[in-house]
């Protein structure tokens, strides 16, 4: 409780192929609902939540990204000075597997140092369908340093859960620099439309 | 002779607790202490019947107070205040960086700022997560004259009267060594054992906390074992005033701790001597005051930066009357009006020494001085006038509730010269149950992220995908899009660019608005354009880009939309470059290339068309180039081109092929006559011979079409009769088209002066009439 007047933030975005469930953990974890329609994501949509720790507060800025490929380039917009990520899969689909794993590579390679990588196998609550293997996840997660759990957005399960081990993980060391805000803002040149009218 | 001031109940009574702290403390008399008049006044009021009164008066301190006065705002940490160095060396460093500038504030600033929010919210619900409690402290001082402990302590301490079995017993010493060692040295076993004794005496259920010893003063404070865990923040200092202020045998002593939320601090002090010695006292007690310094978690603190202070020890101030006087006084317990003379209550009442403290009610004999071992007064030759040197003073911060005050007496230990005093009081305090504060401070937070996230704007955008299917060249194409606020609150919106990008979106692309506001439920048409000219064309024609781009735009404070943008160019002959028509033998629009390493076309087979047509239907025409064309039957020109369908399946008059001609030369990426040859050609200009030079050293594909071009004018110019067309004409009109300044010189920025009109034009005129140069 002694820390309890100091906010920790961190930047926290969600990777993952299209329709995996990334806005789904987000609004579970936020709102505490789940639709089960939920619109795809083209862009990205910014919500704040905080976690309470025993000994301290984490106010998460988290940035739910577009999972479409087209969007791929866009992507280092979002974890670009993101100090955490989770990197969700379809535990029904090897693909969705697959794709994590690139993103986690892509995070270590051009992500921030010291990123806090989740690996999330979602829709937990289909797990019949199941075609990844906890075991074989499990295995890839605890080899490249993350934190893994499976979820379920739809039962809620583990979401919270999720979170709360990802804001322990982080580091609250006196020195952490807040998490970057929103979206940085680059001073726009406008020549290209401006030259119209100038002539 | 004892005092015994017994406490047998807690009442509640409750007045107003400033008015209380604003009173100085008067002798037995607590019905009078709401009436300031009466209390200045010098009729003295009537003793006190019974000690019950004084014990009411005690409570009637222990005031609940009003949360809301009593608790102003809590101070404002100083990070907290307005825009952090932090933060502004963050935007510094951001406007350095380009991909880094942002528009809002850093947000360490927000977080100080929410942190601080919650913990005010937290602090307006602090009744549910705390229980109102209250300990008894228990303040004992003896001057022991350098006795040793000979005698039990057990009247003092363990006073059989006392109802509560005190929480934290502080008790301190004056001259507990008089030695040369303790002076000089520091030597301080001599308090070994004293503090055994007040061990043994206090028995088990205590343990010490903290002694501290400056020469003969010592403070020593025990808690009950069972409230050690929740006592914090132990620390101690002291304060000389003898000689030089250091070596002195005067001073103070002083303990701090937290108990609980509750913040003590102690100080046992022995003041200057003697009757005349009264401003010295004065001094000693301000500096002492001044001097004692200690250091908590939010910086240096003094004592009185504690909810509860105490100052207790030999204070030494005098009864400035005759010997026989107060002995007379002291045989009818008329204490009143000895305590009117008593110097400490005269100084006090003058604001000249402890300000804003205050004493209990002191009904008890002078403990001043005996003779040792006696229940004699001085009976030496001095003959010292009684007094009570020994006190019990207390002060409450004003964000504190008041003590109430138990008992303030005197006990009949006799192998000193001073009797020793103890007073003991109730503390309330808050305890906070550290589950509930957890519980409330997550709603809290949850609170707020809710209404952080209700209130971040959001819209609607009519599509995310915008097609504009076929694009021809420098033909504009409006799209539109819809953007709808949807939210509670104003949105503001803008275009942004892709990270390490300077631009919003593809050359060929216009945005507008690129950026605007809209209230709730309002809508905003955002226009976006394609339009390919001779600058943008080169793209797709030359280097094979597909048409595309994906738009981010971004609402303050809030989400980003992705639009993709999608559009199919056809490919075309203008704003193409010379060098890869000629690798087109068919149709451009079909884009089937001739691989690099198979001979080319001579010139574009575009150009020979144009020029084919014009040969056979308008040498002849008047005004030709001179009259302009018609657009849209040049766009249909132009797609016979591309598509090397026939001119004869449409309609159109010779002009606007003679104007195809001056567009398709215009539009080439790169003149006929290179960019990098423009300056020498104006230099060349001047005579026929250097004219030739610089011709020749045109890439092939350039001089093919220089000399076609030429032998074309030449052609015209024979029919001048007809057409009506002069050379000066011919070559002011071509020289503008096939000698022209990069767009990326300055030379481009500014129309040409007639100078350079004129060295162009002279130009092409040396080859149309001197014939035999491009031979």
């Amino acid at each position: 409780m002694n820390n309890n007047n100091k906010i920790f933030q961190f930047k926290l975005v969600l990777l993952g192929e299209a329709a995996v469930g990334k806005s789904s953990l987000v609004l579970r974890f936020v709102r505490g609902h789940f639709l089960d329609y939920q619109e795809s994501t083209i862009g990205a949509a910014f919500l704040a939540q905080t976690v309470c720790l025993n000994d301290t507060t984490v106010k998460f800025e988290i940035w739910d990204t577009a999972g479409q490929e087209r969007y791929h380039t866009l992507a280092p917009m979002y974890y670009r000075g993101a100090q955490a990520a989770i990197v969700v899969y379809d535990i029904r689909s090897e693909d969705s597997f697959e794709r994590a794993i690139k993103w986690v590579k892509e995070l270590q390679r051009q992500g921030s140092p010291n990123i806090v990588i989740a690996l999330a196998g979602n829709k937990l609550d289909l797990a019949a369908k199941r075609k990844v293997e906890t075991a074989e996840a499990q295995q890839y997660a605890e080899e490249n340093g993350l934190l893994f759990m499976e979820t379920s957005a739809k039962t809620s399960q583990n979401v919270n859960e999720l979170f709360v081990e990802i804001a322990k993980k982080l580091p609250k060391t006196p020195t952490t620099r807040p998490g970057s805000g929103r979206l940085p803002i680059p001073p726009i040149d406008n020549n290209n439309n401006k030259k119209k009218c100038c002539n | 002779m004892s005092d015994v001031n017994e406490v047998s109940s807690i009442t509640n009574e409750s007045i107003n607790n400033q008015q209380q702290q604003q009173q100085q403390p008067q002798p037995q008399q607590p019905q009078q202490q709401q009436q300031p008049a009466q209390s200045q006044s010098s009729s003295p009021p009537p003793l006190p019947q019974k000690p019950q009164q004084i014990i009411e008066n005690g409570l009637s301190s222990i005031s609940i107070n009003d949360p809301q006065s009593s608790n102003p705002t809590p101070p404002i940490e100083d990070n907290n205040r307005g825009v952090s160095n932090d933060a502004i060396k963050a935007s510094l460093d951001g406007l350095k960086h380009n991909s880094l500038k942002t528009s809002f504030p850093t947000s360490s600033q927000f977080i100080d700022v929410n942190a601080q929010w919650i913990h005010n919210k937290l602090k307006e619900r602090e009744p549910e997560f705390t229980e109102k409690k209250a300990m008894t402290i228990f303040l004992g001082t003896w001057n022991v004259n350098g006795k040793k402990p000979t005698e039990p302590l057990d009247l003092w301490l363990k006073d059989p009267s006392m109802t509560l079995q005190p929480d934290v017993y502080a008790i301190g010493f004056q001259e507990l060594d008089l030695t040369a060692e303790a002076l000089l040295l520091g030597d301080t076993t001599r308090s070994l054992p004293w503090e055994q004794h007040i061990l043994s005496t206090l028995g088990g259920d205590y343990v010490k906390l903290l002694s501290k010893q400056l020469v003969g003063i010592l403070l020593c404070v025990y808690v009950r074992k069972e409230h050690r865990q929740h006592i914090a923040h132990v620390q101690s200092d002291i304060a000389a005033v003898g000689i030089m202020g250091m070596m002195g045998n005067k001073g103070g002593v002083a303990i701090r701790f937290s108990f609980y939320n509750t913040t003590i601090c102690i100080i046992n002090s022995h003041l200057n001597a003697h009757m005349e010695n009264v401003l010295r006292r004065n001094q000693d007690m301000k500096d002492i005051a001044k001097n004692i310094k200690f250091v908590a978690e939010e910086g240096p603190i003094n004592i009185f930066d504690h909810d509860q202070l105490f100052w207790i020890g030999d204070l030494n101030y005098r009864i400035p009357l005759p010997d026989y006087e107060v002995k007379e006084k002291i045989k009818k317990r008329d204490f009143y009006n000895l305590f009117l003379v008593d110097q400490l209550n005269q100084q006090m009442k003058a604001g000249a020494v402890f300000e804003g403290f205050q004493e209990p009610p002191i009904s008890f004999a002078p403990t001043y001085k005996y003779d040792a071992g006696t229940e004699e007064y001085d009976s030496s030759e001095k003959r010292r006038t009684p007094a009570w040197c020994d006190r019990i003073l207390w002060k409450t911060s004003k964000k504190a509730e008041n003590v109430g005050i138990l008992s303030y007496k005197r006990h009949e230990l006799l192998s000193s010269d001073h009797r020793p005093v103890s007073a003991s009081f109730i503390i309330k305090f808050k305890m906070v149950i550290p589950e509930v504060k957890n519980r409330i401070y997550q709603e809290i937070v949850k609170e707020l992220d809710k209404k952080e996230n209700d209130s971040m704007p959001d819209a609607n955008i009519s599509t995310n995908m915008v097609d504009f299917e076929t694009i021809k060249f420098m033909t504009p194409v409006t799209k539109q899009l819809v953007f709808e606020n949807i939210g509670q609150v104003i949105a503001r919106f803008q275009f942004i660019p892709k990270l390490d990008e300077s631009i919003l979106c593809k050359p060929w692309l216009k945005i507008s608005p690129i950026a605007g506001m809209m209230i709730p439920k309002e809508k905003v048409t955002i226009d976006l354009t394609i339009y390919v000219d001779n600058l943008t064309s080169q793209a797709f024609n030359v280097n094979g880009e597909s048409m595309d781009d994906i738009l981010i735009l971004h609402l303050e404070n809030g989400k980003d939309y992705f639009i993709s943008i999608s559009g199919n160019f056809q490919r075309t002959c203008f704003g193409n470059t010379l060098e890869n028509l000629v690798r087109y033998p068919h149709p451009i629009r079909n884009n089937i290339p001739i691989p690099q390493e198979q001979k080319k076309l001579s010139i574009p087979k575009e150009l020979w068309k144009i020029i084919d047509y014009i040969y056979n239907n308008g040498l002849k025409e008047e005004g030709l180039f001179i009259k302009s064309g018609v657009t849209k039957e040049m766009e249909a020109i132009r797609d016979c081109l591309d598509t090397a369908e026939h001119f004869s399946t449409i309609s159109f008059s010779i002009h606007s092929m003679a104007e195809t001609l001056i567009r398709f030369l215009e539009s080439l990426v790169e003149p006929v006559i290179p960019f990098n040859m423009y300056q020498q050609a104006l230099d060349a200009s001047s005579t026929p011979h250097s004219c030739k030079q610089l011709v020749s050293h045109l890439p092939s594909v350039n001089y093919n079409v220089f000399f076609y071009l030429i032998s074309f004018l030449i052609e015209v110019l024979s029919h001048q009769q007809e057409n009506q067309l002069t050379a000066d004409q011919l070559a002011i009109v071509f020289s503008t088209i096939l000698l022209r300044p990069s767009p990326l010189s300055p030379l481009s920025q500014f129309p040409p002066d007639a100078n350079i009109v004129k060295k162009k034009a002279d130009l092409i005129l040396h080859f149309l009439i001197s014939k035999d140069l491009i031979n």
